[in-house]
């Protein structure tokens, strides 16, 4: 593999207030490789969905953006939307959390994929419905062809997430991001979707950006992780790594809130204080205010540093790193 | 001492529009026996459609049953009428999902914790302020939250104001619903640890609806598996997901997407939907999706038998009845 598909450098999204101008997405940088999944952890709030939307296009026409998005070595930010247009359903594609939003009502399923595909190849329309059928049946439709023709709302919310995961991928696309796609579902479904995504994805070498709250769906299917807070990317690390031995302050403290069997009632980690209010100037660390390793450093934004296969930014990790380095 | 909650051969059923003309009925719960007893945490999960939500309505009074008995500290409370109704409600409370829907948008925290208070004549009316801002203490709120609309607080504060409106009256059970769904992981480990305080230093007994099972895990002593209507399992917190016997919940449990990348489940535990409850499956509801299943299967219901004192399962394969001994 030579580098990444998706490559974004320091994005930033602001949106003009009523109460100012609100930064949700602050300098975050991130790479996704061929068949890679790398998700993208945090709570509401945080920026993720907005990093998401930006990189597709999707925002609100007063947002601002800055920074680079790289698909295949070409800026996405700032594209036209014609030319975004074809790239999108083709280069780089997207699941959201809602199929219904993904779904036309009017159309059928097996309508909608054939459709997506001759959006952006020169096929007919039999050699579109044939390739459909055979995607749905991919994705886990039963009797694929005979159910062609039905609405959406012929299906249960599991099923057109699947009809949606067949679309996304009707044109290989370089890139999937898939926004919370299986938060609406139950647990037994959502264990099928995930499958059916990362099976799909590491097959055709798709690089996935998974934004997610839930951190056990992170660690069942992502290779790499990237922490959000508050619009901010506080770590990054291989799944392994973060969960093993979490970096930064909110990481750890997110993954001590998480209930388990093993903790004893009343005892999971409570994060004192509220997200701090992203219109207000934050010039430094917004974890700030919240943390218990907080420093005379935070109200300066610290830089990422590396430890081991973990990028993280945090003046109390990078504090602990300097005697390392000093010569002795 | 007989216990707090015992819920007998419940049956509800709902009647849908079929088609352009008549009705068909659906039993969103078809046939359940749980108990309860004091100052225990239940655990009752199920995917969507599994009844669960049903269930507690029925047991809060909120819909009327069509079969079966709910008895309350030893008094059968689905008949009760005026004074003796108004008493058992005061003594089971509800707190919900979405806060916003049991508080009003217009009222401030304080007047809504208060208006149970006066509902329920409890205390004078000198002291009930008092007692609002003793109860927005319990639940880690300062007394100016009670000058406070419900849309100027966070999702885990306004929850916190639903468990405080909910302890007003002082109830013994309390039938919490999604309690911690909408919240994000940080907040919902607040409301969590709130519940374990009000359980350890008040006593209050809690049915603990939830499609989550790691939190149910971590807050439940016991705790029963809905599926379509039906009870496929219960247990202790520890039989249930140390040792599950029912193939639903060995799939439920597989399915739980640990936070741990170490142990990663690459098998889908379980294949196909749940079936809709207009039409549900003949014999055992879950046989279709079921991996273990039987010709029998398919024409006998399979009844809760027990595995052990604690431990009992509805599946004709891994729970078969044991004919009583000479």
């Amino acid at each position: 593999m030579t580098g990444p598909v998706l490559t974004v450098q320091d994005l930033r999204v602001s949106f003009a207030t009523p109460q100012g101008l609100v930064s949700a997405v602050d300098g975050v940088s991130l790479s996704v490789g061929a068949g890679e999944i790398v998700g993208l952890v945090g709570e509401s709030g945080c920026g993720k969905s907005t990093l998401a939307n930006a990189l597709l296009g999707l925002l609100p026409s007063g947002a601002q953006v800055s920074g680079t998005a790289l698909l295949d070595g070409g800026q996405l930010l700032g594209l036209e939307e014609g030319r975004l247009g074809r790239l999108r359903g083709d280069r780089i594609s997207m699941v959201f959390q809602d199929p219904a939003t993904s779904l036309d009502p009017t159309f059928s399923v097996g309508e909608q994929v054939a459709e997506t595909i001759r959006a952006h190849r020169r096929v007919s329309r039999r050699d579109a419905r044939a390739q459909a059928v055979r995607l749905l049946s991919e994705v886990g439709i039963p009797d694929a062809a005979r159910r062609y023709g039905d609405a959406p709302h012929r299906f249960s919310g599991g099923m057109r997430q699947r009809i949606v995961i067949a679309a996304a991928l009707a044109n290989q696309p370089a890139v999937l991001i898939a926004d919370e796609p299986t938060t609406a579902l139950d647990v037994t479904i959502q264990a099928q979707i995930l499958s059916l995504i990362a099976g799909l994805c590491r097959d055709q070498g798709t690089a996935v950006l998974l934004i997610t709250h839930d951190l056990g769906v992170v660690a069942q299917i992502c290779d790499q992780v990237g922490v959000m807070y508050a619009g901010q990317l506080v770590e990054e690390a291989p799944v392994h790594r973060l969960f093993a031995d979490p970096q930064h302050p909110y990481t750890r403290a997110l993954l001590g809130a998480l209930p388990t069997g093993d903790t004893m009632p009343g005892g999971l980690t409570v994060i004192p204080g509220q997200v701090p209010d992203l219109s207000g100037p934050l010039p430094g660390c917004r974890f700030l205010d919240r943390c218990p390793q907080a420093r005379d450093e935070c109200p300066t934004r610290p830089e990422p540093v590396t430890v081991g296969e973990t990028r993280v930014a945090c003046w109390d990790v990078s504090a602990r790193l300097v005697p390392e380095r000093a010569p002795s | 001492m007989s216990p707090l909650l015992q819920v007998e051969g419940l049956v509800k059923t709902f009647a849908v529009p079929a088609g352009l003309v008549g009705r068909r009925s659906v039993s969103a719960v078809a046939g359940v026996s749980l108990h309860l007893e004091r100052a225990e945490v239940l655990g009752l999960v199920g995917e969507s459609g599994s009844g669960k939500t049903t269930l507690g309505r029925c047991v809060l009074g909120m819909s009327p049953v069509d079969e079966g008995t709910i008895t309350f500290d030893g008094t059968e409370v689905t008949a009760l009428r005026g004074r003796r109704r108004a008493e058992f409600r005061r003594r089971v409370q509800p707190v919900f999902q979405d806060p916003y829907a049991s508080l009003d948008p217009r009222w401030r925290v304080g007047r809504s914790i208060r208006e149970a208070l006066d509902a329920y004549r409890i205390g004078t009316a000198a002291n009930r302020n008092q007692r609002v801002l003793e109860l927005l203490d319990r639940v880690g709120l300062a007394p100016s939250y009670a000058e406070r609309l419900p849309r100027q607080l966070s999702g885990g504060q306004r929850q916190r104001v639903g468990v405080a409106a909910a302890l007003a009256s002082g109830p013994d059970l309390i039938v919490a619903d999604e309690p911690v769904s909408a919240l994000d992981v940080s907040v919902q480990a607040q409301v969590l640890n709130l519940f374990a305080d009000l359980q350890r230093d008040l006593g209050v007994a809690v049915l603990f609806i939830a499609h989550d099972l790691a939190v149910v895990e971590h807050l439940s002593q016991r705790v029963a598996v809905m599926y379509l209507g039906r009870i496929a399992e219960v247990g202790t917190t520890r039989d249930i997901f140390l040792n599950p016997s029912h193939p639903y919940t060995r799939a439920l449990i597989a399915a739980i997407p640990h936070p741990d990348p170490e142990h990663r489940t690459d098998v889908v535990p379980l294949s196909g939907e749940i079936p809709s409850p207009l039409d549900p499956p003949t014999g055992c509801r879950f046989h279709p999706r079921c991996p273990l299943v039987t010709d029998t299967c398919h024409s006998v219901q399979p009844q809760l038998e027990p595995l052990t004192t604690s431990h009992r399962a509805a599946c004709l394969v891994t729970a078969p009845s044991v004919p009583a001994q000479l």
